[in-house]
């Protein structure tokens, strides 16, 4: 496989979230790599660290989560490494973020186009007339009519479809090379939802914007994804291209995110029923395995490393078994 | 501004670190009000508290009087534990009475009926006078019976009970499963008692101990002025008063010791609320 | 519709590329619309909210009136002791008017109000409308200073304990905190005395707002300060300064807290807020940061600090009563300790009427700063 270095490179990331109730082990040495130009989906369920890692890369924890240990390298340069002040010229610039609610995304006592102002004079001298020409064309491409209006207006004006479109236009108008974007369309309507992504898309390919998308719907990774890391329980359980993985996945839980949306069933076995992810009594061995119908006494003591097979990237000691049932049966 | 603190060790069994001040300061506070009431109510004086020793007059704390005396030669020790005696009681009464007013009328208050339009235009019009002063005036305006004192206390604590009760009776009433019991068939006073008052009750709890401390500080206060409790009645707000011309002179122990005394009742029964409230919100 | 990408270009190179399909941009939202309609909804809420002072004056005068006369109370027995004689008991209360009926009690009271007169002091005769307004200014120089401080100090603790609450700080912050909410501040008021003058002799003595043997500036506003400035007094300032300097760090010892809290709830709430984050994600600096959250929370603030103006006049009373202020605070006390009825109804109907028109205030500067209230739907 062509291995150009990678925009971003996350290794070995171990987040935690010290609460009253215990210490919560969100990412357990997360690693994964975006290359540039890609459209690349972080997917799992709720709990399994994908919006940690997300946020981690922004240096946008929500307190009390802290960075324990790791590496986060975008462009040659270690994020983990930088001053908080350097970090803020990185931000907006060279990584845009979209988060999930767009209307408490914005503030709601200043106008829109001063929104804009303040980030675009965040990080270059511009005068408050330009910034307000720049945030116009910045709508416009963002599919909104009437730019003057929703300008001059406030967040609370607008719907959740044109909120989203106000912030993915302040999200990429310092044009950064990255944008993440955190389950931007969870919670809008889903005809708008589609709207959006195509938009997302469509732009994101058109200008080589490099985009990682955070998500729990799997259907949206399978229509516009390159790639896909699939995480559970604060680990990526299997990487790759999207096709790849999903046509013929190698973890039991790539498998059975798969079963459920699609009308497929695989052959090995049946899940047992889980309970909620808890990741304060984090055991040893592989994480799945309290879940996993493949699970037998390696799987409970040893965590399974991440390693190549077929193409793609998967941490599972039976991720060949896995492979070899997944020829579709219908 | 999460900062990389290096490997450390992933695997570690809950440690509630934000949680050891909020119940060391409740186990604190409520320690300390117990140990006061078990010492002011069984615990003799070493002197009667209103024996008065003209030779004895500013004495220093020392061997003969723990504290000291105090201009008329009283004994500070006695007199601050006779004082509990008062001033205590004084503000849990109060505060029981502003309890039996608000939370009834909080609860009514939540419904939709006219009444409790009618209960929250009247908190929004009380809202405009000075509580305190109103107190005070009340007080002084009924007479020297100190157990005026109480329907004051509850005219000040009893607003903040009937908001608070009102409030987390509306977040109830209007929940799902408050939803799902009226749609069994239960009645408004049966989903009142079964699900709203025991969510409800810790909250009360907490806030019962604000109203305690804020009535000690109304007690304090007016007997800081001379209005409700008349001498030779002891109370700390009286000695803090009394003390303040000897203060002026150099004999600091007669208004120290019952402002120290305040300060550390008020203290306890705002960590004890704060202890409560940590518990239920998990800080 | 432009088909030049709003990549680097346009930012990067400069001037250049301002242009939109050929136009040139200018502010093209018509300003027609004239500044009426596009308040409406803000004019709406004033009005309505204004509506309601005449009623609202009426509830506290008549609940005044109801304080000190349907409280069952003899006053003049209070007033004399239980050792005076019926027909001096009698002679009192008839002279207060207590030995009409209450109906009538009422409506002399009603009468004398809309005149403007608020009674005159059984004691002394003197007209309870001049004491006021010989006083009010004399209060006002202390809580008004002391509120602004408060603010300040209570808004830098709160802050320092929504930002890092674990760090030494943030915990020294709620400890201070914690100390200052359990201290009544007749307690500190005390304490502070004894340390501050007894002990230490940095303080200047609580006797009032100047030295013993200091002469008082000729009053002309009642602003003592203002007075003295008017009168020449220049070398009165610093006394009265040095005199001041106790009462006021009292005051700010007692209402801090108030602030702190408030404070402190609202910023950790606008710290975890949608927008605070997405200015931090955007690459917003720490310091503007902070502006959004203080912006988040400025409404809440404001309504604290209205809260404090209205309680600004018998917030302070026991504090003017032990520092021998000389402001209207002191004089209610007075009143309240020698059952002076009359003024002690004038001193609840200022502040009652005060507070009244403070939240008024309140609400109207409220709704106009949240765009949600004033804008409304558009």
């Amino acid at each position: 496989m062509v291995t150009d270095t990678p925009l971003l490179s996350v290794s070995d990331l171990y987040v935690s979230f010290p609460t009253p109730r215990g210490v919560v082990h969100a990412l357990n040495g997360v690693s994964l790599e975006v290359h540039a130009g890609k459209l690349v989906g972080v997917i799992g369920e709720t709990g399994c660290g994908k919006s940690v890692t997300a946020r981690s890369v922004l240096g946008i924890l929500r307190p009390p989560g802290r960075i324990d240990s790791g590496s986060i390298r975008f462009q040659g340069e270690e994020l983990l490494e930088m001053s908080e002040r350097a970090l803020a010229k990185v931000r907006g610039a060279q990584i845009g973020f979209i988060p999930q609610d767009p209307i408490a995304a914005l503030d709601p006592i200043l106008r829109i186009e001063d929104q804009f102002a303040n980030v675009l004079r965040a990080h270059r001298p511009i005068s408050r007339k330009r910034c307000r020409d720049l945030a116009r064309v910045a709508l416009e491409r963002a599919g909104i009519a009437g730019p003057d209006r929703v300008l001059r207006g406030y967040a609370h004006q607008l719907s959740g479809g044109m909120a989203q479109r106000v912030v993915i236009a302040i999200a990429t108008i310092l044009d950064p090379t990255l944008v993440i974007a955190d389950e931007p369309t969870t919670g809008l309507d889903v005809t708008i939802q589609r709207q959006i992504l195509d938009l997302i898309a469509q732009r994101f390919r058109t200008e080589k914007r490099t985009l990682l998308l955070v998500t729990h719907d799997l259907g949206v990774v399978a229509e516009y994804c390159d790639e896909i890391f699939v995480m559970y329980a604060g680990k990526v359980v299997e990487s790759g291209a999207v096709q790849r993985v999903f046509g013929r996945p190698s973890h039991p839980y790539t498998r059975l995110l798969i079963e459920s949306v699609e009308l497929r069933r695989f052959d090995t076995g049946e899940e047992r029923p889980s309970g909620l992810l808890d990741l304060v009594n984090y055991a040893r061995g592989c994480p799945y395995a309290s879940r996993c119908p493949l699970a037998d006494d390696r799987s409970r003591s040893e965590a399974p490393e991440i390693r190549e097979l077929d193409g793609r990237m998967v941490a599972c000691h039976h991720a060949e078994e896995v492979l070899a049932g997944a020829a579709p049966r219908s | 501004m999460a900062a990389v603190s290096g490997m450390r060790e992933r695997i570690r069994p809950g440690f509630s670190r934000p949680r050891l001040p909020r119940k060391a300061g409740f186990l604190v506070g409520s320690g300390f009000i117990v140990a006061l009431l078990a010492i002011s109510y069984f615990v003799p004086t070493p002197y009667p508290p209103n024996a008065t020793d003209a030779n004895q007059t500013f004495v220093p704390p020392g061997a003969a009087h723990w504290l000291g005396t105090d201009n008329i030669g009283r004994d500070v020790l006695s007199r601050v534990m006779a004082a509990a005696r008062t001033d205590l009681p004084l503000a849990i009464l109060g505060t029981a009475a502003a309890l039996a007013i608000g939370i009834p009328l909080g609860l009514v208050a939540s419904t939709r009926s006219r009444a409790a339009g009618l209960i929250m235009r009247c908190l929004d019009m009380l809202q405009a006078f000075p509580l305190l002063i109103l107190a005070i005036v009340l007080v002084a305006l009924a007479g020297s019976n100190i157990y005026n004192i109480i329907p004051a206390i509850a005219l000040i604590g009893g607003p903040t009970c009937i908001r608070l009760v009102r409030s987390a009776a509306l977040s109830i009433r209007e929940s799902r499963f408050a939803e799902a019991s009226y749609a069994m068939g239960s009645t408004t006073s049966e989903v009142m008692r079964r699900h709203i008052l025991p969510n409800v009750a810790p909250n009360i709890v907490a806030q019962a101990s604000l109203i305690v401390a804020g009535g000690l500080i109304v007690v304090s206060a007016l007997s800081f002025l001379g209005i409700g409790i008349k001498p030779p009645t002891a109370s700390w707000g009286a000695m803090l008063s009394d003390g303040r011309d000897a203060a002026l002179i150099g004999y600091w122990w007669v208004a120290v010791i019952p402002g120290v005394l305040i300060f550390l009742a008020v203290l306890s029964f705002n960590l004890i609320a704060d202890g409560i409230e940590g518990a239920l919100h998990g800080d | 519709m432009s088909q030049q990408p709003l990549g680097g270009s346009t930012i990067k190179d400069g001037p250049a590329n301002a242009q939109v399909a050929g136009r040139s941009i200018s502010l093209s939202f018509p300003s027609r619309v004239s500044w009426y309609a596009e308040h409406r909804q803000l004019i709406n809420y004033c009005l309505k909210r204004l509506a309601f002072i005449p009623l609202g004056v009426f509830i506290i005068v008549t609940v005044c009136f109801a304080l000190v006369n349907l409280v069952p109370v003899n006053p003049g027995r209070q007033i004399l002791g239980d050792l005076a004689t019926t027909e001096a008991i009698d002679a009192i209360n008839r002279r207060l008017g207590f030995d009409l009926p209450i109906s009538d009690r009422y409506v002399v009271y009603m009468k004398r109000l809309a005149a403007g007169d608020l009674g005159t002091s059984f004691y002394t005769g003197a007209s309870v409308r001049d004491d006021i307004a010989r006083l009010l200014p004399r209060t006002l120089e202390l809580t008004l200073p002391a509120l602004v401080l408060a603010f300040i100090f209570g808004l830098f603790l709160g802050w320092l304990t929504a930002r890092t609450p674990v760090r030494l700080s943030g915990r020294l912050a709620k400890g201070v905190y914690t100390v200052l909410q359990a201290t009544p501040e007749y307690v500190s008021a005390v304490l502070l005395i004894l340390i501050l003058f007894s002990q230490l002799h940095w303080a200047a003595a609580p006797l009032g707002r100047m030295g013993i043997g200091d002469v008082p500036p000729k009053p002309v506003t009642g602003f003592l300060y203002i007075d003295a400035i008017l009168g020449g007094r220049f070398e009165l300032l610093p006394i009265m300064l040095n005199h001041a300097i106790l009462p006021t760090i009292v005051l700010v010892l007692g209402i801090s807290p108030l602030f702190a809290r408030i404070s402190r709830s609202n910023f950790r709430e606008a710290m975890s807020s949608g927008h605070v984050e997405f200015a931090r994600a955007s690459g917003l600096p720490r310091r503007q940061v902070f502006g959004y959250v203080l912006r988040s929370a400025r409404a809440p603030l404001v309504t604290v600090l209205g809260l404090g103006f209205a309680g600004a006049i018998g917030g302070a009373a026991i504090i003017e009563s032990i520092f021998s202020w000389g402001g209207i605070g002191q004089w209610a006390v007075t009143a309240m300790q020698t059952l002076d009825l009359v003024q002690v109804q004038g001193f609840v109907l200022l502040t009652a009427t005060t507070s009244l028109v403070v939240y008024l205030l309140i609400d109207i500067v409220v709704a106009a700063l949240d765009p949600r209230i004033s804008y409304g739907r558009s």
